[in-house]
């Protein structure tokens, strides 16, 4: 396989945070699951969609049509609010999901980023 | 902030992810390698999953580097997988695995795998060659047995929890054959294992909630791959 035409990018936070450090913070992740979180996402930027269907799901009632990026991680789901692009998948916030209902409490923020990361790009 | 940036500042925070890291990587080895092989040949997973006789479930977890699998499940796969597979780079891979999480596989795993031959297995010597850099002396080279048709250089040995006495192995060892993917019927892997106990003296045997035919987690000092010759 030649090289891959995929980037993947984690919301910068500022202050040396991102959505990578924040979810490992908020979810309160082992060294295992984030290590392991690392290599789908390495994954993901390697093969993009044909990574499978079974990782891409719609994100169920956003407006600015986020998806999600479903991935195990030593016996936990975690999932990656994102956009895609050009060929960047965005990852704007990440959870530990456990319930159907925990997309909406994330979605406002992950959307709120995606505003911000538009404006940053546009005053490039 | 690109993907590797941002691993690169959370790791330089958490030093115990490079560990984590290290205890992973021979999973991850087998979910990269399968993964690559199955994209190449346009397989889904559960075209995959029926051509090597297990669930969509399982593939999507050994792709995620999150199974514990059985060996003959891997075999399988690979087999399904063809040519579109490095086997000799999978038969390592599955040899790091074993060796380097430390599991052992119960010997009638592989022993049923090639049952048509077992009644009528012929027992010869062979030496395995244990290279000097990266030898585990588990066993005395010179005293195993193994059956006629493994030849040299067709197979890799992992060493798990064994003996040698009287050049009969006790305990066990991990055996794959370079050209299991075929299940040839000349294998004669009972000579191999004449004696081994299959129930007493198997360190990840059949303990409830431990199913002995599945690749343990605990990770062990063993990082050795080890080479044959005649």
């Amino acid at each position: 396989m030649g090289a891959s035409p995929w980037q993947v990018e984690f919301f910068d936070l500022r202050e040396d945070e991102d959505a990578l450090s924040e979810l490992a913070g908020e979810a309160n992740l082992t060294d295992k699951q984030v290590a392991k979180i690392n290599k789908q996402v390495e994954r993901l930027g390697r093969y993009g969609h044909d990574l499978g269907a079974v990782h891409f799901d719609n994100a169920e009632g956003s407006k600015k049509k986020l998806r999600e990026f479903k991935i195990v991680a030593d016996k936990i789901e975690i999932r990656f609010l994102h956009k895609l692009i050009g060929n960047t998948f965005v990852m704007l916030k990440g959870y530990k999901h456990k319930r159907r209902r925990d997309v909406s409490r994330h979605l406002p923020t992950a959307e709120a980023r995606l505003d911000e990361w538009e404006k940053r790009h546009e005053s490039h | 902030m690109n993907r590797t940036e941002s691993y690169a500042r959370l790791k330089a925070r958490r030093p115990g992810i490079e560990a984590a890291e290290k205890e992973i990587a021979p999973y991850e080895a087998i979910a990269d390698l399968i993964l690559d092989a199955r994209l190449r040949a346009r397989l889904s997973q559960a075209e995959l999953a029926r051509r090597a006789g297990t669930t969509q479930a399982r593939i999507s977890e050994i792709e995620s580097g999150e199974a514990n699998t059985k060996l003959e499940t891997l075999m399988r796969i690979g087999e399904a997988l063809g040519a579109h597979i490095d086997h000799a780079t999978l038969l390592q891979a599955l040899t790091n695995l074993y060796v380097t999480a430390g599991s052992f596989v119960p010997m009638r795993t592989l022993i049923s795998t090639f049952e048509t031959e077992v009644e009528d297995a012929a027992v010869t010597t062979r030496i395995f060659y244990v290279p000097a850099d990266g030898g585990l002396p588990l066993f005395d080279a010179d005293n195993i047995v193994v059956g006629e048709a493994i030849t040299p250089v067709s197979a890799f040995i992992a060493p798990g929890f064994i003996t040698v006495k009287d050049n009969t192995l006790s305990g066990g060892v991990t055996l794959v054959a370079s050209n299991a993917f075929s299940y040839a019927p000349h294998y004669s892997l009972h000579g191999i294992f004449a004696g081994v106990s299959e129930t007493e003296d198997e360190p990840n045997g059949d303990e409830p909630g431990t199913p002995a035919e599945t690749l343990a987690e605990t990770p062990a000092a063993a990082d050795s791959n080890l080479a044959l010759a005649a």
